[in-house]
């Protein structure tokens, strides 16, 4: 079976264990159900009725139990179920995907990234440079190569596992927020601050790129 | 070279300028909030309007062009005015109980003052190092925060993207004003218009603000949308049909049309909303259990605060200890003035249970916001004086004292963590905002409560004045009659929270909370969203990623900022001429 197949059942089954263990989690017990025929009789009956005595958390835990445990327990059963398959759907399209080439390659795009800010710091030396026009690169950087590259990060972890995940988005996350503050100071025609934060932002894609190696060499 | 100077020195950041201005407006918005919280029982997103504000002040008139300064003032102001909501919600239900309850009525101020204040400095210490997890791993959308990030860059965004914030929030604006003022309806019951029953609603909301935050979630936020139709478009019409709420002949209702309207109610706030928590809450803990390995990396990293330049940008974790440390202490302090009669370990229990779910809560609220603009303070923070009930063993003053600290606590980390997100979008340094908000945010606690007390002493509040009926303290004090008597929801909550914690299993990130919320909401909320969500899909594959990021972002941007902005003009307006 296809890892999307897979991962489609997976939500279907999903869709019906919600179902059902919501369904089960909002029935009431007996007496809750009499406390609500009370409530409903005096919001529309003009003769004053009885209030239906409180009932104890525990007997309303133990009254639940009866009428509704083992529905809610079915639809856990199948949300488990759903959750192992979409993990076992995600654990086939790691497999596929180490195997085949495709998607992004992040060490690639890594050393572009680096190239661009790089060229970004060498115009910003040049003080004839126009701030308005780097700044529009450094637009066009984000939109184009950035963001993608971001969007794409699923891949990463399907590939590599959740801590190296995080040991390569924590600092490429360092050199966004770097890149970032350089596009907001140039908007304020601070090409000082600009040119120190292209400097951190290398510093961050160089601390992503050894994460990177590090995790893929494992 | 370019025609307008460069700038030199400094590149300006956490200025005193930024400092005293975020105060201030902190300061106006806290009080105008309180008031319009017990007016109307809630209070308005405070980032956008204190980045308006600041907007205008620092560069406008102050002419100091600074992006990261100007969120800076941003980040204080919001900070400050988070106490109106946490104080507003909860603090008055003890005015209101003691009316009838003198013992109840002298409660100690000194004590709800102290909470309070620990909250707020808790809320900000326990989210700070779930911020490389909310923003940089999971890529939540906090869109208020985008929207802010938005309106902060504006100035070198380029025409057509201002334009196309302005056009947003001219649309909201014109939309909402006769939707305020009731010229049209501020809902859209297409269900009802054709006939259908109230417990199966096919209602949208009047608001270009909660489909802007649909935008900008796009797929992300469909698990949300369709939490909210298993809700009403499957779990109503059984729980009806199987009668699982008493009958129409069982409750002795007049008609069908009564009936309906009684059960979809019946429905809402007894069987749906307790079990929306109970998911919020198991949808949280899983997800913290989830994602283990990369919290494990984040507090990595704050340890390793001082010996990379990059990991410099985060506030250190010996700092961080520190605050927990300290607030706690504070919390303690509050516990031991607020019921002097209870024993030293149990007000110590009472104060680590409190921050527990302080941080819980705290965690789900960030969640919930991030994914979707939208943070359950009020719910968490009941669950909160529930919690504190049964621990000071049915003390309502105690409880709800304690109540007021994870009110604002947890207020504080959604709007940290909003203001982080924007930070992060124009690049500001995560740990000059922490520490901006943790130095400051604790000044509108003063002032909220001072406020509290002066329209008690005035025109006072409360079911028995209709103008200021504070209806969110009003809930509470019911609540806690309710708790008195025994009466709580405990086995939706317990089946709520482990139907969260089985979905937390799904590889699918804070899909429980999700869920969760769509139940706890009303659904023409859900459903407006969702409407915003589908859009945003069909854009996106119909003209591409380019698209979304430089028309969709601004104009939703400023759906969002516009109707906030004008729904607190047209409030204070009409709250100034009587109404």
């Amino acid at each position: 079976m296809s890892p999307v197949m897979m991962k489609s059942i997976g939500a279907v089954v999903l869709a019906l264990g919600v179902m059902l263990a919501a369904s089960a989690a909002v029935q009431f017990g007996e007496s809750d159900y009499q406390q609500a025929t009370a409530a409903g009789q005096q919001t529309f009956t003009e003769a004053a009725v009885a209030e239906s005595a409180v009932v104890p958390a525990a007997q309303r835990l133990s009254e639940w139990r009866a009428a509704h445990l083992v529905m809610l327990l079915a639809g856990l059963i199948l949300i488990i179920t759903s959750a192992v398959m979409a993990r076992l759907a995600d654990a086939r399209h790691r497999e596929i995907s180490l195997t085949a080439s495709g998607g992004n390659d992040w060490g690639e795009t890594l050393q572009r990234l680096k190239g661009d800010t790089s060229r970004f710091l060498l115009e910003l030396e040049n003080p004839d440079t126009r701030l308005d026009q780097v700044r529009e690169q450094i637009n066009h950087v984000r939109q184009s190569v950035l963001e993608p590259l971001i969007a794409s990060r699923h891949e990463l972890e399907i590939r590599l596992g959740l801590a190296a995940y995080a040991a390569v988005l924590g600092p490429l996350s360092g050199f966004e927020r770097a890149f970032n503050r350089a596009w907001t100071a140039l908007a304020d025609h601070h090409r000082a601050e600009a040119t120190a934060s292209l400097e951190l932002a290398i510093v961050q894609l160089n601390e992503a790129e050894k994460a990177l190696q590090e995790s893929a060499a494992k | 070279m370019s025609d307008i100077p460069e700038a030199e020195g400094p590149y300006r950041e956490l200025t005193i300028a930024a400092a005293v201005l975020g105060v201030l407006i902190g300061a106006l918005m806290t009080a105008a909030f309180v008031y319009i919280a017990l007016k109307l029982g809630f209070t308005m997103p405070g980032s956008t309007v204190a980045a308006i504000i600041g907007f205008a002040i620092l560069r406008g008139i102050m002419r100091r062009e600074s992006i990261v300064e100007n969120n800076l003032n941003q980040t204080v102001a919001s900070g400050v005015n988070n106490a109106s909501a946490g104080i507003a919600f909860t603090l008055p239900a003890l005015f209101i109980l003691g009316i009838n309850d003198p013992e109840l009525a002298n409660f100690n101020p000194v004590a709800a003052l102290l909470a309070a204040i620990a909250g707020s400095f808790l809320g900000i210490v326990v989210i700070i190092p779930l911020r490389k997890q909310m923003i940089e791993f999971d890529r939540l959308k906090f869109p208020s925060g985008i929207a802010v990030a938005s309106l902060l860059r504006s100035p070198g965004a380029g025409e057509r993207q201002a334009k196309l914030l302005a056009g947003g929030f001219g649309v909201a604006a014109i939309l909402h004003v006769p939707a305020y003022f009731g010229w049209i309806p501020d809902q859209l019951p297409f269900g009802t218009w054709l006939g259908g029953p109230a417990w199966f609603p096919v209602t949208l909301g009047i608001s270009f603000a909660s489909i802007g935050a649909g935008l900008l979630a796009g797929r992300g936020g469909l698990p949300f949308v369709f939490g909210g139709m298993l809700a009403w478009w499957v779990l109503s019409p059984l729980a009806i049909n199987l009668a699982w709420v008493p009958d129409m002949q069982a409750t002795g209702a007049p008609s069908m049309a009564e009936w309906n309207a009684w059960a979809a109610g019946w429905l809402y706030s007894e069987m749906l909303r307790p079990v929306g928590i109970g998911i919020l809450i198991g949808g949280a803990l899983s997800g913290v259990i989830a994602s283990l390995p990369a919290l494990k990396a984040a507090v990595y990293s704050l340890a390793q605060a001082t010996q990379t330049e990059g990991a410099a940008q985060e506030v250190s974790a010996r700092t961080l200890y520190l605050g927990v440390a300290g607030s706690f202490l504070v919390l303690f302090l509050a516990a031991i003035f607020a019921a002097p009669d209870m024993s030293l370990p149990h007000a110590a229990l009472t104060a680590v249970v409190g921050c527990l779910w302080l941080a819980l809560a705290g965690l789900v609220v960030a969640q919930a916001a991030g994914m979707t603009d939208i943070s359950p303070i009020s719910g968490m923070s009941l669950i909160g004086v529930t919690i504190m009930f049964f621990l000071t063993g049915g003390e309502v003053a105690t409880s709800i004292i304690l109540g007021v600290a994870v009110s604002i606590g947890i207020g504080q980390c959604a709007d940290m963590m909003s203001d982080l997100k924007s930070g992060h979008l124009i690049g500001a340094t995560p740990r000059i905002q922490q520490i901006a908000q943790f130095s400051f945010a604790w000044l509108g606690v003063p002032v909220a409560i001072g406020v509290l007390y002066l329209i008690w002493n005035g025109p006072g509040f409360g079911p028995g004045n209709p103008d200021l009926s504070a209806p969110q303290g009003a809930a509470l004090a019911a609540v806690m009659e309710g708790l008195s008597s025994g009466d709580a929801p405990v086995d939706k909550y317990v089946t709520g929270t482990a139907i969260g914690l089985a979905m937390g299993i799904f590889p699918l990130s804070g899909m429980g909370v999700l869920v969760g919320l769509a139940m706890y909401l009303p659904f023409y909320i859900t459903l407006t969203y969702g409407v915003g969500c589908f859009i945003s899909i069909a854009l996106e594959r119909r003209l591409g990623t380019a698209f979304m990021a430089e028309t969709v972002v601004p104009v939703s941007a400023g759906f969002i900022i516009g109707e906030a902005l004008v729904n607190l003009t047209l409030t204070l307006f009409s709250l100034g001429a009587g109404g």
